[in-house]
């Protein structure tokens, strides 16, 4: 019998999803993609579809993005706070 | 169609000094038997991403499914991205939602931090003169 692979980890799938970005930007532009063991298992117009399939028949461990994201930025109310907040 | 919310009627300073707020619920996908953590949520049209607290995060022991690297003040740093269902009991809804990890969010006093990708599918009216904050879904 031959040693069963184990499930790829969330990094091994960014790591995928790094290697496919051109072709998924090129043809996923905007979409929700799901990547899982290394390999791209759909995309989705919409968020919460992709949300119920990683739900309902994946699970963790997968990744979930949204192929050309714009960068993130921490918001004001993170960056400024004042001395006394908190106190 | 339900209304929340999200201001301080007739208290416009406090509106002013805290922002909008909207009590929310949040539940990890995976240990749906749990009771939901039931948290303020700041709203903040600056933010382009949702956040949640590091501290709370932790409790619900929400899984990773992405990495956000972040540009501010203090230069970058790699945070988790959770998926979460979250409910909002004044408007009726549940959804599923990413949240990306904020280690120190104490400072604005609430554990989840709700922005514009949040508020894509809402119609926020805020009315600075009577302190009054309505949220409700778009059409």
């Amino acid at each position: 019998m031959g040693s069963v692979k184990p499930r790829a980890t969330l990094e091994q799938n960014i790591a995928a999803y790094e290697r496919m970005q051109e072709q998924l930007e090129a043809e996923h532009m905007g979409q929700w993609v799901v990547v899982d063991n290394e390999h791209l298992i759909n995309a989705f117009d919409d968020f919460q579809d992709a949300a119920d399939l990683v739900i309902a028949k994946i699970g963790p461990g997968c990744l979930l993005r949204q192929v050309g994201r714009p960068p993130a930025q921490l918001p004001a109310s993170v960056i400024c706070q004042p001395v006394s907040a908190g106190r | 169609m339900p209304v929340a919310s999200c201001g301080f009627t007739g208290l416009p300073g406090r509106l002013i000094d805290t922002g909008p707020e909207l009590q929310v619920e949040l539940t990890n996908p995976w240990a749906q038997d749990e009771r939901p953590r039931v948290c303020k949520a700041l709203i903040d049209t600056g933010a382009n991403h949702c956040f949640v607290s590091g501290r709370v995060a932790d409790d619900l022991r929400l899984e990773r499914f992405d990495t956000e690297d972040f540009r501010g003040a203090g230069g970058r740093f790699a945070s988790p991205r959770y998926l979460v269902h979250l409910r909002i009991p004044q408007l009726e809804t549940r959804a599923s939602i990413l949240l990306a990890r904020l280690p120190d969010a104490d400072g604005i006093g609430r554990s989840v931090l709700l922005g514009r990708d949040f508020l894509q599918f809402y119609r926020l009216v805020y009315d600075g003169p009577t302190g009054d904050v309505t949220l409700e879904v778009g059409n």
